[in-house]
């Protein structure tokens, strides 16, 4: 039976190899295709599967003061997740977590539900971990697979309660849509929003760097890239400001309570030595995450505490401007120092009446009682000779009416009228010379911020040297960028006027006659302000110069609806003088 | 008998050293895999692999030294057995969710292996019993319905690559013991029907092309006319049946013809089996060192996809060579059926080496995206004992009928 024999043709032979050659060329040809010639992108895909890139975050840079102070460093905050997939007994564990976190677990299970993103992703179950919290939960790491920790870095301000400078250090937030645009940040990084930390972003920053994990198909980490070595990140510089960390905190304290603002400068070197705002805000309620009801308790405040009144409150500058109207007239001769008018308390002048601050008047003023003693009936005369263009003038080369361009955001640039502005505002024939009686006396529609009121007497003390104003130690210390045209005056404008400002400080009838300073080794120089305003008792200002020895500082105080500059201002600004040249002097017997 | 090693003289023994060179490269990815492990453990799949070596041999030897007469004799006796072994797991419960396996203790067996070669023996004797039947159409009828009861069986068992795989040495076979060529192509018309009778316009082409192939070789008015249409009743039911099927069924018929169809389901897969394989490139990323395999991107690795572990550590070359070694076995199988003067073991030569080339070609062709997902392990290579047994078996079987017995 087997012995039946069989004949096949070789064509059907033929046709049985054809069959199975067909099926191998087939199948080498497609091995050709993929392994030739799409292997470059194959193989690409294939890292592409199992690299995954981390962000390595770059430590900001510090902020320190002009001595090397730290104002503004970094800490870490700590976040826990859980990684749901990999967690064993999720009920007992999650219980587990919750003692070690003393949080509730009903708060663990409803953080872990909303910010549950996918399997063997991370969810946050609970952020800004205190250390010990943090090492209670690693001292059980056995206990507790797929729970891990995460670090994020946030702003730390080692002597908050010593000084706060929170409106010139400024703050971060979380980057918003529009500010991502196309620039290299990611969402959820942290930019620079207010003062020095919104300026100096792009120093202060850093770069990113980035390692490699090698991840299974599962998205577990299971080890590093041997291949691909991490691009560590770049710190950010950091920056010396001139602040002076003793004095600002000194001030701040000083203004304690009040709404105002006051500024101190180096009027040699053209330095903030202390810049202050008040209200102003713990600058730790502005690091990592902020809680949506912190921030709307700041923007609801009505007393603005966010506002750095330094740089973006304008007021009226009162009596202060009188000098820009002395100097207006010295300089264009307009006047006679010496001539003496009558003050009555009133001035009659086209339809009304213009006052005195002194009801019963001066009796006889002439140019520096008028100063020292600030009678407004004798500018009230003295502003006839004078056109407003000119007066404009000089309040412009001062710096009224532009930004001082010191390194702060949102600085406001201040109104100087002149009779564009007017004729603008008014109509070509809408405003009267009325309207010159009051800006002469620093009312109506001009306005400044303190900074630049403190520029302004800075220029006084130094007869126009103030190189522009900085509040960042550069590198080198000659720095094109700051160098100004000095400001010439006559030099009997100068003294003059240098000579009214000390009796304003040290005559007993000085309306800022400070005991304590007059007679000391330190020159006290000065004038008050007393700003009317719409909304309520008179600002209070003062603005003056200290001088000892080559050392020379300008300052500045404003208390909004404090009442007289004299009496409001003054004696905190003798105050400011006196904390800085006594601790000066402690300074220098200590050494 | 002659005595063994004098057989084994006699027999193409090249056959069993393609066959040793295959388990050889099987081992090597088995072990590239367990490297992932700390150690290598007794309970790794590549030490398992390794000790079904042992029960394999046995077996080929067996295979080998039988008597053609016996393996004759009891053709039908294994066959029915085999097929009562299939309806085994059907009693005694599932394992890993299906019928597909019989447990003996810590041992766990598939019988829809053997049942492949019992019915290449089985219809290797109907065949050459009944070989001048087999110009006659209708006598075709019954060696396909043999074909067909283990193929349902399997395909129960939802084992959709192993039922295809049974059926596939039946039409090889009739085509080699002298079926008429159109009679083989009347039988094969449905599947072109089915294929072409979701387009208006292929189906029309085809219809036409039928009518010329049936009138141009003649058969009777009634045999014609029942084809013309038997063919047009399947193709018009087709799109009827299609939407019958489940949803995931069509997905995994769809992905054949796009990939990118669904990338994290069906289609993951075939992916990531390409881009383990393209990967690799020329030499591959070496023994080892497989990211794809490591980090588990590449599913099935030890089973339907170890072809793919292959590619990606070992490169082209050895890809090329394993298919050259499966290529060759598969021709010098055709060659020996054709020498074989003999037509029952001729006719079981020609089987084995449809088997072996259908395997290859439906798992090769499905880690390459040629042929759609289906489940099927690559010859000597995939991890199991069954199938390893069954390869072994039937290459022990191959070598028996390749020589010449004059007893």
């Amino acid at each position: 039976m087997l012995k039946s024999e069989i004949y096949v043709p070789a064509g059907k032979r033929n046709v049985a190899y054809g069959v199975a050659v067909v099926v191998f060329a087939l199948l080498i040809t497609k091995f050709f295709i993929l392994q030739i010639y799409r292997h470059d992108r194959l193989f690409e895909q294939s890292e592409y599967n199992r690299v995954r890139p981390i962000t390595a975050y770059a430590p900001r840079g510090k902020i320190l003061d002009r001595n090397g102070n730290i104002l503004v460093a970094n800490r870490s905050v700590y976040t826990i997740s859980v990684i749901r997939d990999e967690i064993a007994e999720e009920y007992q564990e999650l219980k587990i977590i919750a003692d070690y976190l003393e949080m509730t677990s009903a708060e663990v299970h409803h953080n872990l539900n909303k910010y549950h993103r996918g399997r063997f992703l991370p969810a946050r179950i609970a952020r800004d971990v205190p250390i010990e919290r943090l090492s209670l939960v690693e001292e059980h790491k056995n206990q507790l697979p797929g729970v891990i920790y995460s670090e994020f870095p946030v702003r730390f301000y080692p002597e908050l309660e010593k000084v706060r400078a929170s409106h010139m250090l400024g703050y971060l937030r979380e980057i918003n849509r529009n500010q991502l645009g196309n620039s290299d940040y990611l969402p959820g990084d942290f930019i620079g929003a207010q003062g020095v930390e919104k300026e100096f972003e792009s120093v202060l920053r850093g770069e990113k760097g980035t390692y490699f994990q090698q991840v299974d198909a599962y998205g577990r980490q299971v080890g590093t890239v041997k291949e691909r070595p991490p691009i560590p990140a770049i710190p950010g510089e950091d920056i010396r400001l001139t602040i002076d960390k003793n004095l600002q905190g000194d001030v701040e304290h000083i203004l304690e309570g009040k709404i105002g603002s006051a500024v101190v400068l180096d009027a040699v070197k053209g330095e903030v030595l202390a810049m202050v705002s008040k209200p102003d805000y713990p600058l730790e309620d502005f690091a990592g995450f902020m809680e949506a009801d912190v921030w709307a308790k700041y923007t609801n405040d009505s007393n603005k505490p966010l506002l750095n009144r330094a740089v973006q409150g304008i007021y009226p500058p009162g009596s202060v401007m009188k000098l820009i109207t002395a100097i207006t007239a010295l300089e264009e001769g307009l006047v006679d120092p010496s001539k003496t008018i009558s003050c009555t308390g009133t001035y009659h002048y086209g339809d009304r009446d213009y006052r005195c601050w002194r009801e019963i008047g001066h009796g006889s003023v002439n140019l520096s009682k008028a100063i020292v003693e600030s009678c407004n009936i004798y500018f009230y005369q003295l502003v006839q000779q004078i056109k407003l263009d000119s007066w404009h003038r000089y309040a412009t080369m001062f710096g009224f009416g532009q930004k001082t361009g010191v390194e702060v955001s949102e600085e406001h640039d201040g109104i100087v009228p002149n009779t564009t502005f007017m004729d603008r505002k008014y109509g070509k024939r809408g405003w009267t010379k009325g309207y010159l009686l009051n800006m002469a006396i620093g009312q109506g529609d001009i306005l400044a911020t303190p900074l630049q009121m403190a520029q302004f007497v800075a220029l006084l003390a130094t007869k126009g040297e103030v190189p522009n104003l900085t509040l960042v130690q550069t590198k080198s210390e000659s720095n094109i960028e700051r160098i100004r045209d000095r400001l010439f005056l006559k030099q009997s404008t100068w003294s003059r006027i240098r000579r009214m400002m000390f009796d304003v400080a040290n005559s007993s009838h000085g309306t800022a006659y400070s005991p304590g300073l007059a007679g000391s080794n330190v020159n006290f120089f000065g004038k008050t302000g007393s700003a009317q305003n719409p909304h309520g008792e008179t600002h209070a200002w003062f603005v003056g110069f200290a001088e000892k020895g080559s050392q020379k500082i300008a300052l500045v105080v404003l208390v909004e609806h404090g009442g007289m500059g004299g009496s409001a201002a003054a004696p905190l600004a003798a105050r400011i003088v006196r904390d800085y040249f006594q601790r000066e002097y402690d300074q220098l017997t200590l050494r | 008998m002659i005595p063994f090693a004098s057989k084994l003289g006699q027999a193409s023994i090249r056959w069993l050293f393609i066959g040793f060179i295959l388990t050889g490269f099987g081992l090597l990815a088995l072990y590239s895999i367990a490297s992932n492990a700390a150690e290598i453990s007794l309970s790794s799949r590549f030490a398992k692999h390794a000790l079904w070596i042992i029960p394999s041999l046995l077996i080929f030897v067996v295979c080998f030294y039988s008597s053609t007469k016996i393996i004759h004799k009891y053709a039908y006796v294994t066959f029915g057995l085999g097929l009562g072994a299939l309806l085994i797991p059907f009693l005694t419960g599932t394992v890993a969710g299906t019928h597909r396996w019989i447990s003996l203790g810590s041992v766990s067996f598939q019988p829809s292996e053997p049942i492949k070669w019992f019915l290449v023996i089985a219809l290797a004797r109907y065949l050459s019993d009944y070989n001048l039947e087999m110009k006659k159409i209708y006598s075709l009828a019954f060696p396909i319905i043999i074909a067909l009861i283990p193929a349902a069986v399997i395909l129960r068992q939802s084992d959709l690559g192993s039922a295809i795989i049974v059926l596939t040495p039946v039409i090889p076979m009739l085509f080699w013991v002298g079926a008429k060529p159109v009679h083989l192509f009347l039988l094969l018309a449905p599947i072109l029907s089915i294929v072409t009778a979701f387009n208006y316009y292929s189906f029309t082409l085809w219809i036409i092309i039928l009518a010329v192939i049936l009138y141009r070789s003649r058969p009777t008015l009634r045999v014609g006319l029942t084809n013309f249409f038997g063919n047009i009743f399947v193709g018009l039911l087709t799109p009827y049946l299609w939407g019958q099927l489940k949803p995931y069924q069509q997905e995994r018929v769809l992905v054949l013809f796009d990939v990118s169809r669904d990338p994290k389901g069906a289609a993951y897969q075939v992916i990531q089996s390409q881009t383990a394989i393209g990967s690799g490139g020329f030499w591959g990323k070496g023994w080892g060192n497989g990211t794809q395999t490591h980090l588990k991107f590449l599913p099935e690795q030890e089973t339907d996809f170890i072809f793919s572990v292959i590619g990606e550590e070992f490169g082209f070359v050895v890809v090329c060579l394993i298919l050259g070694l499966f290529a060759f076995l598969v021709l010098d199988l055709i060659r020996s059926a054709y020498r074989t003067s003999e037509r029952f073991p001729s006719l079981i030569l020609i089987g084995i080496a449809t088997l072996f080339l259908s395997h290859v070609f439906v798992n090769v062709g499905m880690t390459v995206n040629l042929l759609p997902v289906k489940g099927l392990p690559l010859p000597f290579l995939s991890y199991g004992g069954t199938f390893l047994l069954s390869c072994y078996a039937m290459l022990g079987l191959a070598m028996n009928m390749s020589v010449e017995s004059y007893e």
